[in-house]
């Protein structure tokens, strides 16, 4: 397996910035998802390290050698397309074997490789088959299949599970995490789906507009977010944001007021509160909230609260019964408030975040 | 990569080899300008023969436009019946010009061709198909819409084929009739194809040669020559070559504005409808 | 119905001719002058037939060369063709370039032949190719690359971009892409291209009249020879014409698929 660093990588199309001079340093063995929405750049960013596309400026290193000139051909990387790019007119077999012939390896070799291969994968029983007479879940894995068989320097997937149904997604992620970790894989996984993103990876990049707003550990991210953006991306339900204004007891947005740890900042300063609805909980003081909406999702129900223009969402157990019309007062802990820059959105107070970094 | 790049280049050297045989001037005499230019443009024959394949190229392209769309419309459906008989509707396409010259030739002999035969049994007048000057300018442009009409009649059935089903479903919930229908949404979805074809049908009829070579031999008299077997005469039976590659120089600037002037419209079209 | 009728029509007025060309190559000579002659021939006669084929042989080989020749100019086109639009269509080339080579196919296709035809028969002439199969398979092919580029160009680039650049991931060359990728998958309309070359040089008059006057002569050209020699022989001609109309009219059944597919390929999808 090897490390991945990228420099200074931009990439221009025309008059746009695809992806604006990013940096990014992979570890071996490291599982690194790039995360956000379409468009934002994430994929661009996995093509330029396939060597399918080149970077406008910039360069690429696998385990410190310069690649950026080399042809994809010779990277010895594995990638997954999103569409599985199966041959249509090889069966599985030949479609796994294909990287290894092509490598002109002997065939008892590649026999074996490919048998190992379809039963790491429980493809066996797919082996003759063509392409067009598979599931989704199964062509998913003889994509996979594909590119474990041989043994590259890392694997890039670009939305390997976005194809399939809920419940396999689901069941694939699991399998995948465990794949790779015991593989002990560098691994580059594009994703737009934040809680895949989360269960998956050691460190996500998150990435909006060509730019690379974070690169963290997944707890880190959710915790200390570096701006609005990523806290509102990560985490569902998504974070609801208010306008607040820092008091003397506390952050005070509508006709709420929430006592806050320590913050550097004088009373009277505009902010931007941000609350997860994990950590909005029913309380016994403050002003009572109609709730004026109710989602059910089977263990949890959320429910929207809204008063004097402040509008708040909470998750609630499904036990718990509600009633669009009820007032309750919330209560949150101070340590889990997020403040954010009313203009920039950079991360100002965030419950991950340690005191002392902030001195501004 | 590079290794790649040899093929384009033997490739467009075996086009351009065809290409640089286009000689101007003759091979041996003396340059003479555009002499030869002004004398094919003032020959009677030519003059003639120009107006002539002007109408045939025209005739033919709307005869076979029409017959082609209206047998495209009537044929279309994945029926194996259908499907069969748009095949059989194809082999006037697939046999060579010359064939379907002689073959026709054959049909509308005057006096003993099974044409005249039938219409003499039903008491009709049997006209001299190939044999009266105007007459037989007509029959051509019929036998080549004849030949060309199958062409046409697939190349609109793989449109009307590939058109949007839901958008002549709702046109329908809308309450539109058939009829109207055609007129107002298929006819302009297809229109570009439509013309596509209308070009490659007019340019292939401006080129002409093969039927008349079997059918009338340009005549009689000269008047079904076209411009290009008037060339062809000129050139490989005449030995005026000089004279002919003038002339077929005129042919080849009809042709190329012909289908730029078809493309452009095209492409005006396709803008116009967003289809671009 | 209507509807019904008219593709009866269509078809009496498509097949129509075939058929009475079919039962003239067989009805007798005296019958075709007898005022009386019915549709149906009252006896049938393979003399045409035996005229056309027997006598000189000749017609025997002028099939052959018709084959030789349609068959070398199907390979050869397909051979220069295939690679030629796979290089285009995964070129990066500047739009300048990929416009001269558009423009250059649209000429290619809508030139009168004519033109080309005089200046080939000189060259020929001078290399002292005239008269030989060489000088036909290379107008012929001349003739067909450029449309064979075309649909392939055009199949090609609807080609799903992924599975090459899954092939390159896994390690594999432009040349190894294209035989174990690009043309197992294009066969489709590499068998179009392949019908449609086969008949464009299996019906073309021209350029085989031009240059081939005895040695490489075609069926095409042998027929028209046949009009101006013996026009009145209405037995053999129409035995002639069966000669060529028949193999193609079969040959046409066989591939419609694939003719049908080659020539709306591109001007359905513009």
């Amino acid at each position: 397996m090897a490390a991945i660093t990228l420099q200074g990588i931009t990439k221009t199309f025309g008059r746009v910035d695809a992806l604006s001079a990013l940096d990014l340093d992979i570890s071996d063995g490291e599982f690194v998802a790039l995360l956000g929405p379409s468009g934002c750049g994430k994929t661009t960013t996995l093509n330029i390290v396939a060597g399918l596309e080149q970077p406008t400026a910039g360069r690429i290193l696998i385990d410190g050698k310069d690649v950026t000139a080399v042809p994809p051909t010779d990277r010895n990387l594995a990638m997954v397309f999103q569409s599985y790019a199966l041959y249509p007119h090889l069966t599985v077999r030949r479609n796994i074997a294909f990287p290894l012939e092509v490598r002109k390896e002997p065939a008892p070799q590649i026999a074996a490789a490919v048998d190992r291969t379809a039963r790491l994968l429980d493809l066996g029983a797919c082996l003759d088959r063509y392409p067009r007479a598979l599931s989704g879940g199964q062509r998913q894995r003889v994509a996979l299949g594909r590119a474990l068989v041989r043994d590259p320097r890392a694997f890039l997937l670009d939305e390997p599970l976005s194809n399939l149904d809920a419940v396999l997604r689901l069941q694939m992620r699991a399998e995948l995490s465990r794949l790779f970790r015991d593989l002990g894989a560098t691994a580059l996984y594009v994703t737009h789906d934040q809680a895949e993103a989360m269960a998956m990876a050691d460190r996500i990049a998150v990435f909006a507009k060509g730019r690379m707003l974070q690169f963290a550990a997944p707890l880190a991210i959710y915790r200390a977010p570096a701006d609005r953006q990523v806290a509102a991306f990560v985490g569902a339900p998504p974070m609801c944001f208010a306008n607040a204004v820092v008091t003397e007891e506390g952050i005070r947005a509508g006709p709420l007021v929430l006592p806050c740890r320590h913050v550097p900042l004088r009373p009277g300063t505009a902010v931007t509160l941000g609350l997860r609805p994990e950590d909005v909980l029913p309380g016994d003081a403050g002003p009572a909230m109609p709730v004026t909406a109710i989602e059910h999702y089977g263990g949890t129900q959320v429910l929207t609260l809204g008063l004097d223009g402040l509008r708040l969402t909470m998750v609630a157990p499904a036990t718990a019964t509600y009633v669009t019309g009820d007032r309750l007062a919330v209560h949150v802990e101070p340590e889990n408030l997020y403040l954010f820059h009313p203009e920039t959105g950079r991360t100002i107070i965030a419950p991950g975040l340690v005191l002392s970094e902030f001195e501004r | 990569m590079g290794a790649v790049q040899f093929w384009p280049l033997a490739q467009s050297l075996v086009v351009s080899f065809h290409d640089w045989t286009l000689a101007r001037s003759p091979v041996m005499g003396r340059w003479v300008g555009l002499d030869n230019y002004a004398r094919v443009l003032g020959d009677g024959q030519f003059l003639g023969a120009f107006s002539f394949t002007l109408s045939l190229a025209i005739g033919s392209t709307v005869v076979s436009l029409i017959a082609g769309f209206a047998l495209a419309l009537l044929t279309v459906g994945e029926d194996w019946r259908l499907r069969s008989v748009r095949t059989l509707l194809l082999l006037p396409m697939v046999i060579a010009p010359v064939a379907v010259g002689t073959v026709w030739r054959m049909i509308l002999a005057a006096r003993i061709g099974p044409l005249n035969a039938g219409l003499d049994a039903v008491g009709l007048p049997q006209p001299n198909w190939l044999g009266d000057p105007l007459l037989a300018q007509i029959t051509l442009t019929l036998i080549d819409a004849w030949q060309w009409t199958p062409f046409v009649m697939i190349v609109m059935a793989a449109a009307l084929a590939s058109l949007p089903a839901e958008v002549i479903r709702a046109a329908r919930m809308d309450g539109a009739s058939g009829p109207l229908i055609l007129r107002r949404i298929v006819l302009p979805m297809v229109l570009p194809v439509l013309l596509l074809v209308a070009m490659f049908r007019l340019v292939d009829a401006l080129m002409t040669l093969d039927i008349v070579f079997t059918t009338t031999g340009g005549g009689p008299g000269f008047s079904t020559q076209t411009l290009g077997y008037w060339i062809y005469v000129q050139g490989l039976r005449y030995f005026n070559i000089s004279y002919a590659a003038a002339a077929s120089w005129v042919l080849l600037a009809m042709c190329l504005a012909t289908a730029g002037a078809f493309l452009v419209w095209r492409r005006r079209v396709m803008r116009w409808q967003d289809l671009h | 119905m209507i509807r019904a009728l008219v593709i009866a029509l269509a078809l009496a007025v498509s097949l129509g001719p075939f058929v009475v060309l079919l039962l003239n190559s067989v009805r007798p000579t005296d019958a075709f002058l007898a005022p009386d002659a019915g549709f149906f021939p009252a006896q049938i006669t393979w003399d045409h037939y035996r005229a056309v084929f027997g006598g000189d042989g000749e017609t025997f080989r002028f099939l052959a060369n018709s084959v030789v020749i349609a068959a070398a100019t199907t390979i050869l086109a397909l051979a220069l063709g295939a690679p030629a639009a796979y290089a285009l269509a995964r070129l990066r080339l500047p739009f300048r370039l990929s416009l001269i080579f558009a423009l250059a196919f649209l000429v290619v296709r809508f030139y009168p032949k004519i033109t080309v035809a005089l200046p080939y028969y000189l060259i020929m002439r001078d290399l002292g190719w005239l008269d030989t199969h060489l000088a036909v398979i290379l107008a012929h092919v001349s003739i067909t690359v450029p449309f064979v580029v075309w649909l392939m160009l055009g199949f090609l680039e609807e080609l799903p971009k992924e599975i090459e650049q899954s092939a390159m991931m896994d390690g594999c060359g432009a040349w190894g892409r294209f035989f174990r990728i690009i043309l197992p998958l294009s066969a489709p309309a590499l068998g179009a291209a392949a019908v449609l070359t086969a008949f464009t040089s299996w019906n073309e008059f021209l350029m085989a009249s031009t240059v081939a006057s005895d040695v490489a002569k075609t069926l095409p050209v042998r027929i028209s020879a046949f009009i101006t020699d013996k026009g009145t022989l209405w037995g053999n001609m129409a035995a002639m014409g069966s000669v060529i109309v028949l193999p193609v009219a079969l040959f046409a059944l066989l591939t419609q698929r694939y003719l049908v597919r080659g020539l709306t390929a591109g001007a359905v999808k513009g």
